[in-house]
C-alpha cells in the first residue's frame, strides 16, 4: 500500500525553500547595490585624484623639464660666447627658482659661477656623483635637501658638450624646490588624502608635506611595484604611505626619473557612501532576519501541527481509535480547529465502535439463545407428538385389545392428523434452523444408484395409488461415489417428488440425474396441472400455494418448496421451475458435484443461508 | 397392519425397557406385550440395572439420555458384569447424529434403533437386528 502513495510533498519545505530563495535573490541584490555603490564612488575617486595628480605632479613635471631645457640651451651657449659670467647670470634671470649655476669641467676645475644672493655660495659639488652620468649625455638630479638654507632645494646636472658633442664639463644648478614643495604638500583631496614623490631607482621619498620624513631618507618601495594591488584588477586600492588602505593614482616624471604618488584613504573616500552604505546593511540584516522569523513561524505554525495531525491520523487508521491529538501544537487557527475536529471524530468513532461491539455481542447472544430455544422446542414439540402416533399406532394394530371399525376409522383420522402436525413441526423446525443458520450439513460418502433406488421406493406406493408411472434415468457419467448430505438431499427430492405425484392425475413423473463437469442436476418432470406463470414469482415462498384452495385438495405443509429453495442454497446450489398450465411442470436442482478426491468427508460447519429472493430458488 | 410375526411369538420371554419418557416407555411396553413378552419397565439407568440384575432379561431395550445413569453408564455396567455381558442390549435415541451408532457399538450395544418407536414396524425392525443371536432365528420361524 505503500508503495503506490504518491511521493509525498512538504507543503512547508517548499514554502521554506521559496523564502530562503526569495531572500538570497533580496541578498543578491543588496549586495550588489552596495558593490556598484562603492565601485562608482572609488572610480570618481580615482577621477578626482587623476585631477589632482595631473595638477600638481604634472606642474612640478613641466617645471623640472622646462629648467632642464633651459641649462642645456644655456650650456650649449656657453661654447660659443667669451662671456661666461654673463651667460650664466642671464639663465639665473630667466629662472627665478635657480639660486646658483656653476659650469665646471669633468675634472673638476671650476669655470664659472654666479649665485643669486651675493656672499651666498653655490653648495659644494661633488663631482663623482654625477661624472659618469653626465658624461654619457645624461641629466642628473640629486636627492632633495632641505639642510641648507632652510629650503628645499635639489641639484641639477646638465652636460656641457662642444659641438660636436663630445662632453667636457657640466652646468650645476641648484633649483629651490620650494614653490613645488608647496604645490605638491598642498594636495589635500578628501580631506586626508596627500601627494608624494619617490625616487624611481631606490623608492626614497623625494617631496612630502612632512619634511622630517623625507629628510629621514625615507623609502617606499611598494609603490613603485607596477601593479600591487589588495584586490587584483579592483581600482588601485592598495596599501598606501602611511600604511593603511588607500586609492591611489601613480604618475611618472617624464623629465626626471621619478615617480609622483597622489593617494586618498578608502575611508574618507567611502565616507559620503556610508549613509547609502548603512542602509543597505541594514536592509540585509533586516531581511535575514525576517526570513529566519518567518521560517520559525512557519515550522511551528505550520509544519509541526500538520506533522502532529499526520501522525494522530496514522494512529487512528491504524486502528488506535484511543488516540487523541496533542494540543500543545496547536494554536487557535484552522490547523487548530481541525485537530480538534479530528479529536472529535475519533470520540465518534470511538463510541460508535463500542455500541457496535455491543450490539454485536447482543446479537450473538440473541442468535445463542434462539438456537437452544430451537434445540429445546424441537424435543419438547415432537416428544407429546410422538406420543400420539404411538398410542394411535398400538390402538390401530390392535395391540391394546380389538376395536371396532368405527373406532378404528376415528382412531385412524387422529393418526392422520398428528402426522400432518409432525409433518409441519419438523418443517417449521427446519425453516427456523436453516434461516438462524443453525442447520449443520453432514456429507458422507454415498452411492447415486442406492440413493435413487430408494427415493423411487418410497413414492412408487404413493404413486401407484393414483395409477402414475415412476421412472428414473442416472447419468452414466455420474461418478459411482458423490460426497454429500444425503438426509438433506432426500429431503429436496422427497419434497419434489410428493409435489410432482400429487399435482399429478394422470400419467408419470420422471427423476434424471445428470453430470456436468463440477456440478449435477436432478430433474423431477411431471404431466401434472402445471403452475400458472403469475405463480412461478412466489411459488418457493413459505405458505404460498397457487391458489389458496389447492391446499386442501393437494395437502402438503406450504413449505414444501420453501425448505427445497433454502437447502439448495445453503448446499451451494440452486432450485429452478418451469411449467406449462395443462402440461406439465419440470423441477431442476443444481448443486455441486464432490468426490473424495475433492475433500475428505467430515461435517461441514452451521452455514449461513443467502437472502431469499422471489423468482428463481 | 401387517407383521410378519405371530402374536405370541415373545411368549414368556423377559424384557427390560429403560426409558425417562413415560409415554415412549408404555408405546415400547404395549407392543412387546402384545406380542407375548414379560416387560418389566425402568424409568432410570440405575433402577433398570436393578432390574436387569433380578429378571436376566433375554434381551434389554434402553434409551440413552436419563437422569441419574444414562445409556452409557447402564451398558458399561452391564459389560463390566460378566452375568450380564451376554445380554443383548439395543439402544434407542432420539438424536440421529453421525457417529452415534458406532459409538453405540464400540460402547458394547448390539445395536440401534431410533426413536420415536413405530408401533407398526418395532417388532420387525428389533427382529431384524437381533437375527444373528442363535435363539432369536429359531423366534424367526414363520408363523405357525
Amino acid at each position: 500500500m505503500q508503495a503506490n502513495r504518491r511521493k509525498s510533498q512538504s507543503v512547508a519545505r517548499l514554502l521554506s525553500r521559496l523564502l530562503v530563495v526569495l531572500s538570497a535573490l533580496g541578498i543578491l541584490l543588496a549586495l550588489t547595490a552596495i558593490g556598484a555603490g562603492t565601485f562608482s564612488t572609488v572610480f570618481a575617486a580615482q577621477r578626482i585624484l587623476e585631477q589632482e595628480a595631473q595638477r600638481a605632479l604634472g606642474e612640478f613635471d613641466l617645471f623640472v623639464s622646462d629648467l632642464r631645457r633651459d641649462l642645456l640651451v644655456t650650456a650649449a651657449a656657453l661654447i660659443h660666447s667669451n662671456n661666461d659670467g654673463q651667460i650664466l647670470r642671464q639663465s639665473l634671470q630667466r629662472n627665478p627658482a635657480i639660486f646658483s649655476i656653476t659650469a665646471i669641467r669633468l675634472g673638476g676645475q671650476l669655470l664659472e659661477q654666479r649665485s643669486r644672493l651675493a656672499g651666498v655660495t653655490a653648495q659644494p659639488i661633488n663631482v663623482q656623483e654625477w661624472s659618469s652620468t653626465v658624461a654619457a649625455g645624461g641629466v642628473y638630479i640629486g636627492p632633495v635637501d632641505s639642510s641648507a638654507f632652510g629650503v628645499p632645494f635639489v641639484q641639477l646636472v646638465v652636460p656641457a658638450s662642444f659641438d660636436d658633442g663630445t662632453v667636457y664639463g657640466a652646468l650645476v644648478a641648484d633649483v629651490d624646490l620650494t614653490a613645488m614643495q608647496a604645490l605638491v604638500s598642498e594636495v589635500g583631496v578628501y580631506g586626508s588624502g596627500y601627494a608624494y614623490i619617490l625616487n624611481r631607482a631606490d623608492g626614497r621619498l623625494l617631496v612630502y608635506r612632512d619634511l622630517a620624513r623625507v629628510q629621514a631618507g625615507e623609502t617606499f618601495r611598494e609603490a613603485l611595484t607596477v601593479d600591487r594591488r589588495v584586490f587584483p584588477g579592483l581600482l588601485g586600492i592598495t596599501m598606501g604611505l602611511n600604511g593603511e588602505m588607500v586609492v591611489s593614482i601613480r604618475k611618472d616624471f617624464r623629465s626626471v626619473n621619478w615617480v609622483g604618488v597622489v593617494e586618498a584613504p578608502l575611508w574618507q573616500v567611502l565616507r559620503p557612501y556610508q549613509p547609502v552604505l548603512i542602509v543597505l546593511v541594514t536592509v540585509l540584516i533586516v531581511i535575514v532576519v525576517l526570513v529566519v522569523v518567518t521560517l520559525r513561524f512557519v515550522r511551528q505554525r505550520v509544519t509541526m501541527p500538520l506533522n502532529a495531525l499526520r501522525h494522530s491520523v496514522e494512529e487512528l487508521r491504524a486502528g488506535n481509535m484511543a488516540h487523541r491529538v496533542n494540543g500543545k501544537y496547536f494554536h487557535p487557527d484552522e490547523i487548530g480547529l481541525l485537530g480538534e475536529t479530528l479529536n472529535e471524530m475519533a470520540e465518534q468513532v470511538e463510541t460508535r465502535n463500542r455500541t457496535l461491539e455491543w450490539a454485536n455481542q447482543m446479537a450473538q447472544e440473541s442468535s445463542r439463545v434462539k438456537s437452544e430455544f430451537l434445540a429445546t422446542m424441537s424435543h419438547e414439540l415432537r416428544t407429546p407428538l410422538n406420543a400420539i402416533l404411538g398410542f394411535s399406532g398400538v390402538l390401530l394394530g390392535g395391540m391394546a385389545g380389538k376395536i371396532d371399525e368405527k373406532a378404528h376409522k376415528l382412531i385412524s383420522r387422529v393418526e392422520v392428523n398428528a402426522r400432518r402436525l409432525l409433518s409441519l413441526i419438523n418443517d417449521v423446525l427446519d425453516i427456523s434452523k436453516i434461516e438462524a443458520g443453525r442447520m449443520e450439513l453432514i456429507e458422507t460418502s454415498i452411492s447415486p444408484a442406492q440413493l435413487v433406488e430408494a427415493w423411487k421406493a418410497e413414492i412408487e406406493v404413493m404413486a401407484a395409488e393414483k395409477g402414475l408411472t415412476v421412472t428414473t434415468e442416472i447419468d452414466p457419467a455420474l461418478p459411482p461415489q458423490l460426497v454429500i448430505d444425503k438426509d438433506r438431499l432426500t429431503q429436496i427430492v422427497s419434497n419434489l417428488l410428493s409435489n410432482a405425484v400429487k399435482f399429478t392425475e394422470k400419467g408419470g413423473v420422471r427423476l434424471t440425474w445428470t453430470a456436468r463437469g463440477k456440478i449435477f442436476t436432478i430433474q423431477v418432470e411431471d404431466t401434472g396441472v402445471g403452475i400458472p406463470p403469475h405463480a412461478m414469482n412466489y411459488i418457493f415462498e413459505e405458505f404460498r400455494q397457487v391458489d389458496g384452495s389447492y391446499r386442501r385438495v393437494y395437502g402438503g405443509t406450504g413449505l414444501g418448496l420453501a425448505i427445497v429453495r433454502h437447502l439448495c442454497r445453503l448446499m451451494g446450489g440452486m432450485v429452478q421451475v418451469s411449467s406449462e398450465l395443462g402440461k406439465g411442470s419440470t423441477f431442476t436442482v443444481t448443486l455441486p458435484l464432490k468426490t473424495i478426491a475433492d475433500e475428505p468427508v467430515q461435517p461441514v460447519q452451521p452455514v449461513q443461508p443467502v437472502q431469499s429472493t422471489a423468482s428463481e430458488g | 397392519m401387517s407383521s410378519e410375526f405371530a402374536s405370541d411369538v415373545l411368549h414368556e420371554w423377559v424384557v427390560v425397557v429403560i426409558d425417562d419418557e413415560p409415554d415412549s416407555l408404555e408405546v415400547a411396553q404395549l407392543v412387546l406385550e402384545y406380542y407375548g413378552a414379560d416387560v418389566k419397565t425402568a424409568v432410570n439407568g440405575a433402577d433398570g440395572l436393578a432390574a436387569i440384575r433380578q429378571y436376566r432379561p433375554r434381551f434389554v431395550v434402553c434409551d440413552i439420555s436419563m437422569p441419574v445413569l444414562d445409556g452409557w453408564g447402564v451398558i458399561r455396567e452391564m459389560q463390566h458384569d460378566p452375568a450380564l455381558t451376554h445380554i443383548p442390549a439395543i439402544a434407542l435415541t432420539a438424536h440421529a447424529m453421525v457417529g452415534d451408532r458406532e459409538r453405540a457399538l464400540s460402547a458394547g450395544f448390539h445395536s440401534y434403533l431410533p426413536k420415536p418407536l413405530t408401533p407398526a414396524t418395532f417388532i420387525n425392525d428389533l427382529f431384524r437386528l437381533l437375527v444373528d443371536i442363535p435363539e432369536f432365528k429359531i423366534a424367526l420361524s414363520p408363523r405357525s
